[in-house]
């Protein structure tokens, strides 16, 4: 299973009718090998400015990817699958074994990959050229 | 042959449940025939299983599979002991939570916004629905009606057992009744509305709201149940399942699966609790090895302090407050889990008749408390108070309670003012714990085991190393002896690791047991153990102090 990352987009509404701004919050971040250590996400959060980095929460899906994307650098992977909360649950509310749970994780959600020429690559042939 | 107490099998996943739905009843008789005679079965009742429609349930009259009456002949037939275990929140070992089909409206969300879910020994995958579903009070209550009559037909009466089943995530216990679903919001939105509450905007009370809203809501099924099946209620009690979290049901489908070694830690923080635990969701292949082993050797009824046979959980010192945190202030945890870990337990509830060191925070005590724990030190027991932080009012019962029965009290100093009295056998010191010096917390609570006369095995564990102490009376022949307290030692690491105790001459080693990859080395006054990974031994050890 690659990288997935499972965020919650909450939107909050105070008295007056205004708008909080918007926050993305991780909710699970975790590979094949299993769950992240919340204390590496935490350290890897600090690198994104206006990051709640306590709260592992951003203020914009922008920076929801670049976070998942420093994440991905740092486990050696080309991509990372985000999931939102609200699709995840989509996924749960259809799923009945563990075989049609999994396929949340590998169908749901958005594979973004690293573009920049400084990002790592990790196939094969990548350690020879 | 005899029942697998932990096993593969849908019908028998753990702990004595049996689970009559997950099989065809022409089978139940070759079951039951195998099952051991001396252990109480406990027969989870899926409510929802039994439904034929709205306010319509089936005892066997349309499915034999439901027929409960056929169970129970079979049960008294084998001379099986058994009773009938009722779920009180969404249960993860059964479809839908429990739920029946027509009231299962709304999926419950978790504290994180995720669906609660559980994937259960065979790898279906449970969705929890809403129990804050207005159709799903209504249909528990016509259930229990139902069921009432029903067990009113049975020649003999039975014992039900409510159960309140929760799951931890991360370190935080999480009852299977929470949600945030929709079907929650409109229940909350009626309770404001019910009890005027109109200002939420501080989100601190609105959490406190919610809540109470849920501890309510709590409370009517639990007392619903217990009020409509009467004189056929035993008790209720809280079950933590393995393995039950929306985080763990992730982390048990990936190829790593959950380690040995985080159900180790999850188990250990249940027992620190007092909480009984259920393993009937994981699989063999996820309990077998250690796991299994320390199961099987001490929770095989859910608790691992309960007596079974002769022996019982050791616990030397009892912690009582409303949360755990309290205690954290003051070095008390720290020092009681280097020097004895899995010794003690925490209390947020009744004030318990053990013998065990009862320590108590000031925040524990309310009128009703603070007269049950002057009561446990006038019938013997070993009392220990902070004062800081003490209502006021109670600070002056507490001088009246002493002049009132001419106590002689002995002031000590020793880092902080320090009250010690004594009646028979009974210890009652009082302490401020403002007064700590916190560079020192540990010498300060070895003092205070000193003065209040906890004797005990020093234990040299590493962090990675588990750890069961039990005891039991003595053997005819043991009378040198004051108790017998036996330890069992787990490595689920991958690491060779070693354990150093000291009988300080107040203890003697008196043999070792069942060693599996493991062997213990006796010199004067010290055993040094050497656990491979996944090792496993128990040392048995005479006492010759008094225990108290």
């Amino acid at each position: 299973m690659n990288l997935t990352l499972v965020y919650h987009f909450q939107s909050f509404q105070n008295e007056e009718g205004e708008f909080s701004p918007a926050r993305y919050q991780v909710v699970y971040c975790f590979a094949g090998t299993g769950f992240i250590e919340t204390q590496a996400l935490k350290k890897i959060a600090a690198n994104i400015e206006e990051a709640d980095v306590s709260e592992l929460t951003f203020l914009s899906l922008d920076d929801l990817k670049a976070f998942a994307l420093l994440v991905a650098d740092e486990m050696e992977e080309d991509e990372v699958r985000l999931i939102s909360v609200q699709d995840l649950n989509i996924g749960i509310d259809g799923a009945k074994d563990v075989s049609t749970f999994r396929q949340i994780f590998l169908g749901y959600g958005e594979v973004i990959r690293g573009e920049g020429p400084g990002r790592k690559k990790k196939n094969f042939l990548s350690r020879f050229f | 042959m005899k029942e697998a107490l932990l096993s593969d099998d849908p019908v028998l996943p753990g702990e004595h449940w049996f689970c009559y739905w997950k099989t065809s009843a022409a089978l139940w008789e070759g079951r039951i025939r195998t099952l051991d005679t001396t252990k109480e079965i406990s027969v989870p009742v899926y409510w929802g299983f039994h439904s034929e429609g709205p306010d319509k349930w089936d005892f066997g009259h349309y499915l034999a599979e439901r027929d409960l009456g056929r169970l129970v002949e079979l049960f008294v037939q084998y001379g099986v002991k058994f009773q009938w275990i009722f779920p009180l929140t969404p249960c993860p070992l059964m479809p839908n939570g429990g739920v029946p089909v027509h009231a299962a409206r709304s999926l419950s969300i978790g504290p994180k916004g995720v669906h609660l879910c559980s994937l259960n020994g065979q790898s279906s995958l449970h969705k929890m629905y809403s129990y804050f579903e207005p159709k799903v009070f209504s249909a528990f209550t016509s259930f229990l009606k139902s069921f009432k009559k029903f067990l009113e037909t049975l020649p003999e009466k039975s014992k039900v057992v409510g159960q309140e089943y929760s799951f931890t995530e991360d370190g935080v216990l999480c009852s299977f009744l929470y949600d945030q679903s929709f079907a929650f919001e409109q229940g909350f939105g009626r309770y404001l509305k019910n009890n005027g509450i109109e200002d939420l905007s501080d989100p601190i009370k609105e959490k406190q709201v919610r809540h109470e809203f849920l501890q309510e809501v709590s409370q009517l099924f639990k007392q619903t149940a217990e009020s409509e099946l009467e004189s056929f209620w035993k008790n209720s009690e809280e079950i933590s399942f393995l393995g039950a979290s929306p985080k763990e049901t992730i982390q048990r489908l990936l190829p790593s699966g959950k380690s040995s070694i985080g159900y180790f830690i999850d188990l250990f923080e249940h027992y620190l609790f007092a909480r009984k635990i259920s393993s009937s969701l994981l699989k063999n292949e996820e309990k077998k090895g250690l796991l299994e082993t320390v199961l099987n050797e001490n929770f095989q009824n859910g608790s691992g302090w309960e007596r079974e046979q002769e022996w019982e959980g050791l616990c030397l010192f009892e912690l009582y407050s409303p949360k755990p945190q309290d205690f954290f202030g003051q070095g008390l945890h720290q020092h009681l889990s280097s020097q004895f870990r899995w010794l003690y337990r925490f209390h947020h509830d009744d004030f318990k008749d053990t013998d065990s060191l009862k320590i108590v925070h000031s925040k524990y005590l309310d009128k009703t408390t603070f007269t049950q724990v002057l009561k446990g030190f006038m019938l013997g027991k070993r009392v220990v108070i902070d004062k800081n932080g003490l209502d006021p009012e109670l600070e002056k019962r507490l001088g009246l309670f002493y002049s009132e029965n001419n106590l002689k009290l002995e002031m000590v100093r020793f880092q902080t003012q320090m009250t010690l009295t004594t009646l028979g056998d009974g210890k009652l010191l009082v302490y401020d714990g403002s007064g700590l010096n916190k560079d020192n917390y540990g010498v300060f609570w070895k003092k205070v085991f000193e003065v209040m006369g906890v004797t005990h095995l020093h234990t040299e564990l590493t962090e990675d190393v588990f750890s069961i102490w039990k005891r039991r009376e003595c053997y005819p022949d043991e009378l040198n002896y004051l108790d017998v307290r036996r330890v069992s030692l787990y490595n689920p690491t991958s690491y060779k690791k070693n354990v150093k105790l000291q009988t300080q001459n107040k203890f003697a080693f008196m043999r070792m047991i069942d060693p599996q990859k493991a062997t213990a080395r006796s010199t004067a006054q010290v055993i040094d153990v050497e656990l491979l990974p996944q090792g496993r031994i128990s040392l048995d050890f005479g006492n010759f102090e008094e225990l108290r």
